[in-house]
């Protein structure tokens, strides 16, 4: 398949490949960092209710108090980056624009802004809990939040992924939090190899069912809807302590999609 | 739809609801993808506390989009760091699906399934690697970050990041080589 299987890739190659440029690389390699990096599905933008209902309660606030300065907001961030190429940003507006066009002609918002603000809490696994926004309903066919997908067809495709892993980096593997439902599944870490080899070959091939995409945890209901502002025990984002004062690289940003 | 960029997130600065929402559909599926590698199916609820967050200190946020796509990557692994703390115990079932790149779609209603899952595989492949390199390889080919911005994000210094990057790559490279 690759151009250059068993060669393997410079520095100078990879940081080609990062910045999205088309290069002389193993096409597996540009071809998973494509997928990686697609287009958002409607299924990706299922917090924007959420998001926008604690924009709301923030600009109401802000009314009230004048917005502290946030520490962790350096000023040379403002000289971050800034040429970076327009054209590819304004490409990934583009490709919001038309998620746009799919969420908002699905999701009437309240225009008071009563919407119960997110949870602050700490969350339940979103396949356990539906989405129980009110009224309004997501158009995301059947897969609906309903339905939490179907444990066997992520089972063996977890499978797919950690057999196609290096064997010598199994242990390892196991340790990414994207396997510990395999691990759960198999009983213990040992017992991996065993069960998948067992389920893989018990499987039909692959199909298209048990789509991945969560269910949209938008707008979890289970509490109140004030301070939305306030995440408990919040202190994310002290200042990066290195600083991006150097001239940007010229590498777009949004990655181009092929 | 709403023009330049740098004058959406200005606008939603200053409180336009619809440049905050195009602000959000630009940059949270880079963040939530990027939360993804590091708290696997929870990344949705580790963003809406994001969200949380940066709509409060959005106003005070300084920035172009670039560095507004870092902020938020910064704030957005603060979260997912403290989850993850919070969360050791619980098992975390993530839902990819194998990643086939030849695999050729059966139908065309199945091909946006298929592509989606494509998506989700390549994530659960790159999560596969160290935690370093995956983040550095996804902050940098999903989120769209320089090296500087990513080692920013990192706390990190940038030849570090790059160093993570180019490991992680080759990793990937080599079981993408070798699996086909």
């Amino acid at each position: 398949m690759g151009k250059q299987q068993g060669r393997r890739i410079d520095r100078h190659t990879a940081e080609q490949v990062l910045r999205g440029a088309r290069v002389d690389a193993p096409d597996a390699l540009t071809g998973l960092l494509a997928a990686a990096a697609a287009p958002p599905r409607d299924g990706e933008l299922g917090g924007e209710r959420a998001a926008v209902t604690a924009f709301r309660e923030a600009a109401r606030h802000a009314h009230a108090r004048r917005p502290r300065s946030p520490s962790m907001i350096k000023s040379r961030w403002a000289k971050l980056l800034t040429a970076k190429v327009a054209a590819a940003v304004g490409a990934v507006f583009v490709l919001g624009g038309v998620a746009t066009a799919a969420v908002t002609g699905a999701l009437p918002l309240p225009a008071g802004g009563s919407a119960p603000a997110p949870s602050t809490s700490r969350p339940a696994p979103s396949a356990a809990v539906p989405p129980a926004t009110p009224a309004t309903t997501w158009t995301r066919d059947e897969s609906g939040p309903a339905h939490p997908p179907a444990p066997s067809p992520s089972l063996v495709g977890l499978c797919h992924a950690y057999r196609a892993g290096d064997k010598a980096e199994h242990g390892k593997a196991l340790e990414s939090p994207a396997f510990t439902a395999l691990v759960t599944a198999a009983g213990d870490k040992s017992k991996v190899d065993g069960y998948c080899e067992s389920l893989v070959e018990a499987s039909p091939p692959p199909h298209a069912t048990g789509s991945p995409a969560a269910p949209p945890s938008a707008g979890r209901p289970d509490n109140g809807k004030d301070h939305p502002a306030g995440p408990p025990d919040s202190h994310p984002a002290g200042p990066p302590d290195t600083r991006p004062t150097g001239p940007p690289a010229t590498h777009p940003t949004g990655r181009p999609t092929r | 739809m709403d023009g330049d960029p740098a004058a959406v997130l200005g606008r939603a600065q200053r409180g336009d609801e619809e440049a905050f929402r195009a602000l959000y559909r630009a940059v949270h599926p880079g963040l939530c993808r990027y939360l993804r590698i590091l708290v696997g199916q929870d990344a949705e609820d580790v963003a809406s506390e994001a969200w949380l967050h940066i709509t409060r200190d959005l106003a005070s946020f300084r920035g172009d989009l670039d560095g507004f796509r870092a902020w938020t990557a910064t704030i957005g692994r603060h979260r997912a760091l403290d989850h993850l703390r919070h969360q050791r115990r619980r098992p975390v079932a993530d839902a990819p699906a194998e990643w086939f790149p030849d695999r050729p779609a059966p139908d065309d209603t199945a091909g946006a399934a298929i592509e989606a899952e494509a998506t989700d595989a390549a994530l659960a492949l790159i999560a596969t690697l160290p935690r370093d390199q995956a983040e550095a390889v996804v902050l940098r080919a999903v989120v769209g970050l320089d090296a500087k911005a990513a080692a920013a994000v990192l706390g990190k210094r940038p030849g570090a990041v790059r160093t993570a990057a180019y490991r992680g790559l080759r990793t990937l490279a080599d079981r993408l080589g070798g699996q086909v």
